[in-house]
Formats: structure tokens, C-alpha cells, sequence
């Protein structure tokens, strides 16, 4: 959406029309529940919180004051609403931190997979493997890989610095593909058949 | 070949990240969305006209005290007087004034919508 009428929608919005509003929730939805289903995982959470988020973004439109873009300001709402849902349910550890973490101890462990396997099982594998990732991690990973954010983007949503979004993402991928090859032992037939 | 298996791993794995998961969002979403900010805002304007009558009426009493005072007691004792013997009376008045324009402005409003929403 061009910057121009990113504009003319906020003001329409700010005067109440409720149509204009209608108009940011379908631009928007997509990001908004990518974000909320990968930081909280379970469906009915996520449904409740996108729509609180949306909400909230309603009631407080005026605070946008127009130094980033829409979908960042929203992300980052987004973003930030889901944190502290989490730390209400106490449900992670929000850690802050160029350290990396160690290894999620408390998660199910994945069994290697004997047998066939296809694309499609691979597709679900790696899906599981980042809902294991902390929060952060997942949060990254989706806004770098599935909404096309730029670091400085994930940046501004996230506050994170930009060193710690780079070293996220890229020991994210490290950490899904150790998993992949340590559950499919033999992954070459799924990697390699596919493009035939 | 393991540089080639680690190559084309990552690319399969970047091409599933990329795509939205199977989870989808509710058909209705946008709607849902939309009817509770309508809510929200039609019980915001229904609260600012209770607001605005409200003021009108304090304005409306300020008047009619104008006049009462010019045309009938005239000294400032006197109207004091007729104020404190009927607080009692003013109050009620007051009070029955302020709860029937509340009940028509927002109550009664929400009300009507519900039950619209409900049918």
C-alpha cells in the first residue's frame, strides 16, 4: 500500500469511518495472525488476541504518527500485545539478549523417522520444529521468512537491535536444519527427488 | 556433496518457511473485527450525546436560576434560602432528570442494538 493513501486511510479512520477501517483489518490480517499463531501457538488464542489487536488499534490509531510504515506500527502492536499475553500465562521466558539460548531442554523430543518420507511430512516437520523454537526465534523467522520483512523492519516491530535479529535468524535455520538431519538420518531422496 | 545436501536443505527449508501455514484465518475475521469497533464506537457517541445533554440541562438550570432570581427573589440570601429549603426536591428532580436521559441515551440504545444483533 503506497504511502499516500496509507495516509488518507488513517485519517478516514481517525474521522471514524468504520469502511476505511475495514479496509486496514483485510490489508493487515494476514500479518497480524502470522505473527499472533507463531508467538502463540494455539488457534483460539490467536484468534482472540488478532481481533484485540485490532481493537486496540482502532481505539488508538491517533498515536500514529506516520515515522514508519502502517504494517511495521501494526506488527509491532502485534508484537508487543503478544509478549505480554505470554508473560501473563507465564507460558515463556522473555529473554532479551545477544546471548543465544541453549537448546529448548523442555521440549518434545523428535524421533528420527525410519521409512518414507515426503515434501509434504517434511513441510509439517520443519513447521513443528519452529514452534519449539523460543519465541523469538519463531517471531523472526516468520516476519524474515513468510511476511518478506527487511532486518530493519523486524528491527523497528521487535526493538531488538539488528545484530541480534541477523544472529536470530540465521541461528534459527541452523538450529531447524540440525533437527531435520538429525530426524531424517537419509534426507537426500526427499531433497533431491522432489526437483526431478 | 554433503556442501551440496547442506545447499539444497536450506533452500527446502527457507521454500517451507516462506509459505503460510495450513492454519488459515476465520472467513469472518474482518467482520468480526469491524462489528465490535462499531460497538465500541456507537457506545462512545452514545456516552458523549449523554455528555452534551447533560451540560445542556446544567446550562438550561443556570438559566432558568438566572431568571428566577431577577424576576422573583432578587437578592442573593433569598435565593439561597429557596435553594436550601428545596435541595431536597432539586435533587430529585435532578437525579430522576439525569437517570431517565442516561436509561434513553445509552441503555435503552445498547439495548435495541443487542437485541437487532441477536435476531
Amino acid at each position: 500500500m503506497k504511502r499516500m493513501e496509507e495516509k488518507e486511510l488513517i485519517i478516514k479512520i481517525q474521522e471514524g469511518d468504520i469502511n476505511a477501517f475495514r479496509i486496514l483489518v483485510d490489508n493487515h490480517k494476514n500479518l497480524v495472525w502470522h505473527i499472533v499463531l507463531r508467538m502463540v501457538s494455539r488457534q483460539d488464542d490467536a484468534e482472540d488476541l488478532c481481533q484485540d489487536i485490532f481493537l486496540h488499534i482502532f481505539k488508538n490509531i491517533r498515536s500514529f504518527k506516520g515515522n514508519s510504515k502502517l504494517s511495521t506500527w501494526i506488527g509491532s502492536i502485534a508484537y508487543h500485545v503478544c509478549i505480554d499475553f505470554l508473560r501473563k500465562k507465564g507460558k515463556e521466558k522473555i529473554i532479551y539478549t545477544d546471548q543465544l539460548p541453549e537448546k529448548n531442554k523442555n521440549s518434545a523430543p523428535i524421533n528420527p523417522i525410519i521409512g518414507s518420507m515426503d515434501r509434504a511430512h517434511l513441510k509439517t516437520m520443519v513447521h513443528h520444529i519452529v514452534n519449539q523454537l523460543p519465541v523469538q526465534y519463531r517471531t523472526v523467522i516468520t516476519l524474515y521468512h513468510l511476511e518478506g520483512c527487511s532486518y530493519k523492519e523486524i528491527t523497528e516491530i521487535t526493538g531488538m537491535p539488528d545484530g541480534t535479529v541477523k544472529s536470530y535468524i540465521s541461528r534459527a535455520r541452523d538450529m531447524i536444519r540440525e533437527q531435520v538431519i538429525h530426524c531424517i538420518p537419509d534426507i537426500q531422496p526427499v531433497l533431491f527427488d522432489a526437483n526431478d | 556433496m554433503e556442501k551440496d545436501l547442506n545447499i539444497e536443505l536450506n533452500k527446502a527449508i527457507d521454500e517451507i518457511l516462506r509459505k503460510p501455514p495450513d492454519i488459515g484465518i476465520p472467513a469472518d475475521f474482518t467482520d468480526r473485527v469491524v462489528f465490535a469497533a462499531m460497538k465500541r464506537q456507537t457506545m462512545k457517541e452514545s456516552l458523549k450525546e449523554f455528555f452534551y445533554k447533560c451540560l445542556i440541562a446544567i446550562a438550561s438550570f443556570i438559566v432558568f436560576g438566572i431568571i428566577f432570581y431577577f424576576v422573583t427573589v432578587r437578592t442573593p440570601d433569598m435565593l439561597l434560602s429557596v435553594l436550601l429549603q428545596n435541595w431536597r426536591f432539586i435533587l430529585i428532580v435532578a437525579f430522576l432528570g439525569f437517570f431517565v436521559l442516561f436509561n434513553d441515551q445509552v441503555i435503552l440504545k445498547y439495548l435495541f442494538r443487542k437485541s437487532r444483533s441477536f435476531f
